[in-house]
């Protein structure tokens, strides 16, 4: 190729594309580092392989061999301490930690996070939806003491089970919305014209909603307020029938407020993101 | 060799390459917001690769480049509707933007790797998952097909450079 049309070409693919927004990097700062410690188990549904080929894993034996050194370092001091405190007062003790535990659930799960990670910013409805990817889940509703569903997994870090709420307070439009199966998780999202307005998005036991019953055994509620009264134009219903997200379906649409109903095969944990560029409400439900 | 990175020298290295990471994912989907999507996924899977003390064979940039673009083929085989029409869509501004669209993924997937990145036909290969045939075929190919458009369209012809020799190495 001529020198002259390799410049052309560059010069094309330098007009067909731009440069990440600041947004990406932080965004995936917060993914790593939202991530289990290396040598931990991956979630299911993880890749096992995606890249070319890899190479035999000494470093996550060495980490499986840190693992076993410190639980047997725990077992050993559980131990010295039941026997020098006696099983009643270990018991006693035992349930103070626990106690205060409970009580400061919320400070110390941001007291872990590491230093380089931003904190959550303050999502109420009144914070303007900002381009930075936000951390919605329980701003605004407490930790329940209770567990979570029986048949729910564990939360992975970043995900709850409890009701997530976020958004701002400028007036937006739906554009479009579309569904997607990722490594872990089946991904919902609704896109905006002015930013994402005020959001909610509670789960329930089951798939019935009061519009409809929608495919699966449990639903994920997202309600929409502060709408613009132009309308949604896009696509109404999915039947993607995913992992988890069985379908997804716009129950209402009227008076500024809307209503996404989503189906799942099971209750699962999920993770509510504000995006920009364009304002993306982003849902990951968990596999 | 093994190279082990810490979470913090895993992203400052990813970061180090996300700009062609990021224009890579969008030449393959064609789409901003998917590709920013992609490339944050990608970077998930590659971290529980290096996790687990999978390596990079020979270069970490490429091998990246590798996961992206597998993450990307992933995207595109699920999706439901057409490109263009999810989010905000690379448009052509010229001729050469223009053909550039109209190729094939794999082909310009080929000529972004080629001319914008300057990898040469093995590092190419472990991007697009092939061998290095297939990849200097390839974009023989899609230049081929591009001068072509451009001869019709610009109703002039475009003379190789004197050494063609080189072209042909390459």
């Amino acid at each position: 190729m001529t020198d002259g049309l390799n410049q052309e070409v560059q010069q094309a693919f330098a007009k067909l594309t731009r440069v990440p927004r600041p947004h990406l990097s932080e965004r995936i700062r917060e993914s790593i580092w939202g991530r289990a410690a290396p040598g931990t188990r991956l979630p299911p549904g993880s890749p096992a392989w995606v890249g070319p080929s890899l190479s035999p894993q000494p470093a996550g034996q060495r980490s499986a061999r840190r693992r076993v050194l410190v639980a047997a370092a725990l077992v050993i001091a559980v131990a010295a301490a039941a026997l020098l405190v006696g099983p009643t007062g270990l018991g006693q003790r035992l349930s103070a930690v626990r106690a205060v535990f409970n009580s400061h659930l919320p400070a110390a799960t941001t007291a872990a996070r590491p230093p380089s990670t931003p904190a959550p910013p303050d999502l109420s409805p009144t914070v303007p939806a900002s381009s930075e990817p936000t951390a919605a889940p329980a701003a605004s509703t407490p930790p329940s003491p209770t567990p979570a569903p029986a048949p729910a997994p564990a939360p992975l870090p970043g995900y709850s089970c409890s009701a997530q709420s976020g958004g701002g307070g400028t007036q937006s439009t739906m554009t479009t919305a579309r569904v997607g199966a990722q490594s872990g998780f089946d991904r919902f999202v609704v896109e905006f014209s002015n930013g994402v307005p005020q959001f909610e998005v509670r789960p329930q036991d089951s798939a019935t909603f009061g519009q409809g019953t929608l495919r699966g055994s449990a639903g994920l509620v997202v309600t929409l307020k502060n709408l613009t009264s132009t309308g949604y134009a896009g696509q109404r219903e999915f039947r993607p029938g995913f992992a988890v997200i069985q379908e997804a379906r716009l129950l209402s649409d009227s008076g500024g407020a809307a209503e996404w109903g989503i189906g799942l095969s099971y209750a699962s944990c999920f993770h509510a993101w504000i995006l920009g560029g364009p304002a993306r409400l982003v849902i990951d439900v968990q596999h | 060799m093994e190279v082990t990175l810490s979470r913090d020298g895993f992203v400052a290295a990813v970061e180090g390459i996300l700009d062609p990471a990021y224009r890579l994912a969008t030449v393959m989907l064609l789409d901003f917001a998917a590709a920013e999507d992609a490339v944050h996924d990608a970077t998930l899977d590659a971290w529980a690769i290096h996790r687990r003390g999978g390596g990079e064979p020979a270069s970490f940039r490429t091998w990246f480049f590798a996961v992206v673009a597998t993450r990307c083929r992933r995207m595109r085989l699920r999706r439901r509707l057409p490109f263009g029409v999810r989010g905000e869509a690379p448009e052509a501004s010229d001729l050469v933007s223009d053909v550039l669209l109209h190729l094939g993924t794999t082909a310009r997937l080929a000529l972004f790797c080629r001319h914008w990145l300057g990898l040469p036909d093995e590092e190419v290969a472990v991007i697009l998952g092939t061998t290095p045939n297939r990849v200097r075929d390839r974009i023989e190919r899609a230049e081929e097909r591009l001068h072509a458009e451009l001869e019709q369209d610009l109703g002039v012809t475009i003379v190789d450079s004197v050494d063609t020799s080189v072209d042909q190495q390459q």
